[in-house]
């Protein structure tokens, strides 16, 4: 009769070691500068999240908001954000300054020029406003400024404060570039002579107006 | 058999048959435009009249139609133009949900040949088709004639009708399928010869599609990442919190603008961020874009509606309690339709209407009264042609010069002075019934108008921005205006407004001049794309640009796809730096068939349609010299306008004389067109497998040596 073949024992399986959950893992001695690294790097990522998180939601966060919502000095916050802003785990955050606050979104999820809008608008200045915005147009696009522009969101003044604006500015030598065109629709634009000749504006403006060419 | 349905329904109106036919087309030409521009080939001799007894009328679905596809909802119509000295080929479109309902019901077109006797509508349900009497119905208004056939059949049927000014074989007729949809170009008269009051079509089969995963993430991408609103229009006119720029564009949905009519309470369009598919159809509103008056549309807006598998909803459905006592409150209605009241009771009589409301309101409720009253009676307005007719008669004092005393004074212009939509009522009725020397003349088109009444030559070469060819019979869309001479060449190919908007969509879409030119020049290369009123001498570039818009449009027309929101030439998504997704045709195309397609490959369908065309319109005008006959004739104001100025200088959009026939040349060297004749050669025939049309061409003497 044939010997059984010995069967052998299989021998124990390795089991993979399941990861130690943080909170048993044994304390690890940190020094009083790694334990400050680490809480900065929590706080940069609390800040981080905080502003993604409004961004989702359309918004942006001003520096008052943010050292509010950390409970932060402000100074502290601002250091902290100007920090970490430069590494490359933030580089989706930008800030905008202007001259009440600073304001700080993520981009692209939320726009350069809306910042800026929201920013200039919450200023209130409307000589420097519409200085700013007739510029950035006149270069950018580039096309004159129908004077609805200031009307609307972000900015929210009426035709007659506008005009009325333009009148003051027309007298200030820093002004000289921002010159006016009604339309034959009657519409009043606003452009920049650093980037549009007159004729040039003129031309965008009707072309622009003449709804026959858009349909 | 993947996205096509393989069969063809001829409907034989002299002897009431229908027979179903293999679509023998299929695999060399698509569909749509493609395909319904050879059967005319085939079947319709050269001189044939629209409304002779030898004329057809081809209904095509595109390849894509009933696949989901966005905006494939367009149906080509090929026909006999009625509109120039000769009749010649001509497409016409129309959106809504014909053809989709064509291809449920079995079908890739429908060829409508022969005479009826007497009044029909033809009732499709899949393989049943019958013709019926429509003695109760000839007479009546597209929207009553809609109901009523509606109700007969059933409401699940797409109604496809004329109106009275089809059936009284007026040229400026439509017809117009689910209420509003209409296509031009004579084609209600073409229905209107044959009494064939309407098409009713049902279907209950699929479109079947061989890679539907593929398709629908195709679709999803396409919603999420590279539409945005009609026109191609990707950034809003609002400033929302995503977008960098800001522009007059279609794009006008945004925080606190309201459907102020919507079911059950205002509706706010709210934010519309790219990947946000849902919201997609919150983003147009196009005759707010006209009509903006502090947002007078959306007011009046109950919803955003549209064609048969389309996001984008171009057109607002409106409620104007003002309208009431003329029965005409509710309306939908988009874009151009919505424009002449200006042109009809004169922008000085707008306000008359109601002088308690504000002027923005009066404008609405005249364009929207006489858009409703258009759509009813069936009549085209040309894109213009015919409101630039009116006004150019008002001011010309023509109608006292061409009318009796006694018709003259029947007209009521103390209406028209009052700002009263009868006067409308009135006029339009006279050119659908063709009442008097006033309806006889009105809706021949304006070749045809301006030949009755005699009108000086100054008519079209003073029409600046209006015909941008002299004598022609169809107004610029778009021309000279939109890329200088890219738009000017774009006008030559076909023969009628050209209606394309490849071009056109990238002129206004919200971006900045410098972020379109880069996109454009990566594609047709540098100084391809000017910008607006600074323009530079013609270069082979700007040929190309030219070229491959004609193309895209005629694709679209193939497939059929919406040229007013196809191609994705631009992205909202400055993640992607704008840029769209030029081979998303080819790859639809692919999921849906189940066959290969390239950009290329696609695209040389669709250049193949325009020599077929191009050498039908020769055989047409019996001409062997298509340059001096029908392309190298623009009018004066195109190259004379802003006198003190000259051409290529910041400031104007006018062209230089000597310039346009080096564009001309470089045009025709693009498309492998004879330069001296601009007729296709035999080798670029042939090398599109149109052999048999050089063959033919050759036997008429036309082709070039």
């Amino acid at each position: 009769m044939p010997r059984k073949k010995k069967t052998e024992t299989p021998a124990p399986e390795e089991k993979e070691q399941a990861p130690i959950p943080q909170e048993e893992q044994p304390e690890i001695e940190l020094t009083p500068e790694e334990r400050a690294a680490q809480a900065k790097e929590r706080l940069c990522q609390a800040m981080a999240a905080a502003i993604r998180d409004a961004a989702k939601k359309g918004k942006y966060m001003k520096l008052t908001e943010i050292s509010e919502v950390l409970e932060a000095d402000k100074t502290f916050a601002l250091e902290l954000l100007d920090e970490m802003m430069a590494l490359p785990d933030y580089e989706d955050l930008r800030m905008y300054k202007s001259s009440k606050d600073r304001y700080y979104y993520s981009y692209p999820t939320i726009a350069n020029n809306y910042v800026r809008g929201c920013a200039l608008a919450e200023e209130g200045n409307l000589e420097g406003i519409i200085a700013e915005v007739v510029r950035y147009e006149s270069k950018r696009y580039p096309r004159a400024t129908i004077i609805d522009t200031f009307t609307r969101f972000p900015y929210h003044y009426t035709k007659e404060q506008v005009k009325s604006m333009l009148a003051v500015m027309e007298g200030k030598k820093e002004y000289g570039d921002i010159q006016t065109y009604t339309s034959q629709k009657g519409n009043l634009y606003i452009f920049s002579t650093n980037s549009l000749t007159p004729q040039y504006a003129k031309a965008l403006v009707e072309i622009g107006e003449d709804v026959k060419q858009w349909f | 058999m993947y996205a096509w349905t393989g069969k063809l329904l001829r409907l034989d109106m002299t002897n009431h048959v229908a027979t179903i036919e293999d679509n023998k087309y299929a695999k060399d030409y698509l569909g749509g435009m493609a395909l319904a521009n050879r059967v005319m080939y085939d079947e319709v001799p050269a001189g044939t009249g629209p409304q002779d007894d030898a004329s057809k009328i081809v209904l095509a679905a595109g390849t894509l139609a009933g696949t989901g596809v966005p905006c494939s909802g367009r149906t080509t119509v090929a026909l006999m133009s009625p509109f120039g000295t000769k009749p010649l080929i001509a497409d016409a479109h129309m959106g809504g949900n014909m053809a989709p309902n064509m291809k449920f019901a079995g079908y890739d077109a429908i060829i409508v040949e022969g005479k009826s006797e007497t009044p029909v509508w033809v009732k499709i349900e899949d393989d049943k088709i019958s013709f019926e009497d429509a003695s109760d119905v000839w007479g009546k208004g597209t929207k009553e004639t809609t109901q009523i056939l509606n109700d007969k059949a059933g409401k699940e049927f797409t109604v496809c009708c004329i109106g009275p000014a089809g059936e009284n074989l007026i040229n400026d007729a439509v017809i117009i399928n689910s209420m509003s949809h209409a296509a031009g170009c004579g084609a209600g008269s073409v229905f209107g010869s044959k009494k064939l009051k309407a098409i009713v079509i049902h279907g209950t089969k699929s479109v079947k599609i061989a890679q539907p995963a593929k398709m629908l993430q195709l679709q999803h991408y396409q919603n999420a990442d590279l539409i945005g609103a009609n026109n191609n229009h990707v950034q809003p006119a609002n400033q929302q919190s995503w977008n960098e720029f800001v522009a007059p564009t279609r794009w006008q949905g945004g925080p606190g603008k309201e459907w102020g009519e919507g079911i059950g309470g205002p509706v706010d369009t709210g934010e519309q961020k790219p990947g946000d598919i849902n919201a997609v159809g919150m983003r147009n509103n196009t005759i707010n874009f006209f009509i903006g008056n502090d947002d007078v549309t959306y007011k009046h807006t109950i919803k955003n509606t549209g064609c048969h598998s389309c996001p984008i909803r171009c057109y607002p459905a409106l409620k104007i309690d003002a309208l009431e006592p003329y029965g005409t409150q509710y309306n939908q209605a988009t874009c151009m339709t919505m424009m002449r009241a200006g042109d009809w009771w004169g922008s000085e009589n707008i306000q008359n209407f109601n002088p308690d409301l504000p002027f923005g309101e009066c404008l609405l409720a005249l364009c929207s009264h006489m858009e409703w009253v258009m759509d009813d009676l069936g009549i085209w307005c040309g894109y213009g042609d015919l409101d630039y007719v009116f006004s150019y008669c008002m001011k010309n004092d023509v109608f006292k010069q061409k009318l009796s005393e006694e018709e003259y004074n029947s007209i009521p212009w103390d209406k028209r002075a009052a700002g009263d939509p009868e006067f409308i009522n009135d006029i339009l009725h006279r050119i659908a019934y063709a009442e008097g020397e006033f309806g006889r003349v009105m809706g021949m088109g304006s070749l045809h108008t301006a030949e009755a009444w005699e009108l000086p030559d100054s008519f079209w070469n003073e029409a600046t921005g209006i015909y941008f060819m002299f004598k022609k019979g169809f107004i610029r869309h778009h021309s000279s205006e939109s890329f200088g001479q890219v738009g000017g060449l774009i006008n030559i190919c076909f023969n009628r407004d050209p209606m394309c908007h490849t071009h056109q969509n990238c002129l206004g879409n919200g971006l900045p001049y410098d972020i379109r030119k880069a996109i454009l020049e990566e594609k047709f290369g540098e100084g391809c794309a000017d910008n607006s009123a600074d323009y530079s001498p013609m270069n082979p570039n700007k040929a190309k640009f030219a070229k491959w818009a004609v193309v895209r449009d005629n694709l679209h027309d193939t497939l059929a796809l919406c040229n007013w929101v196809w191609p994705m030439i631009f992205s909202p998504l400055k993640e992607r730096g704008y840029k769209g997704d030029l081979a998303l045709e080819a790859k639809m195309m692919t999921a849906a068939t189940g066959e290969e397609y390239t950009e290329e490959s696609l695209d040389a369908y669709a250049e193949k349609v325009m020599h077929l065309q191009r050498a039908m319109t020769a055989l047409e005008l019996g001409s062997n010299n298509l340059r001096k006959d029908h392309d190298d004739c623009v009018s004066d104001w195109v190259f004379d306008r802003e006198p003190d100025q000259a051409a290529f200088t910041p400031g104007t959009t006018k062209l230089d004389r000597e310039d346009w026939q080096k564009a001309l040349d470089e045009f025709y060297e693009a498309w492998g067109w004879d330069v001296a004749t601009g007729i296709p050669t035999r080798a670029t025939l042939e090398k599109f497998g149109l052999a048999d049309v050089a063959d033919d061409l050759e036997k008429n003497g036309l082709l070039p040596a």
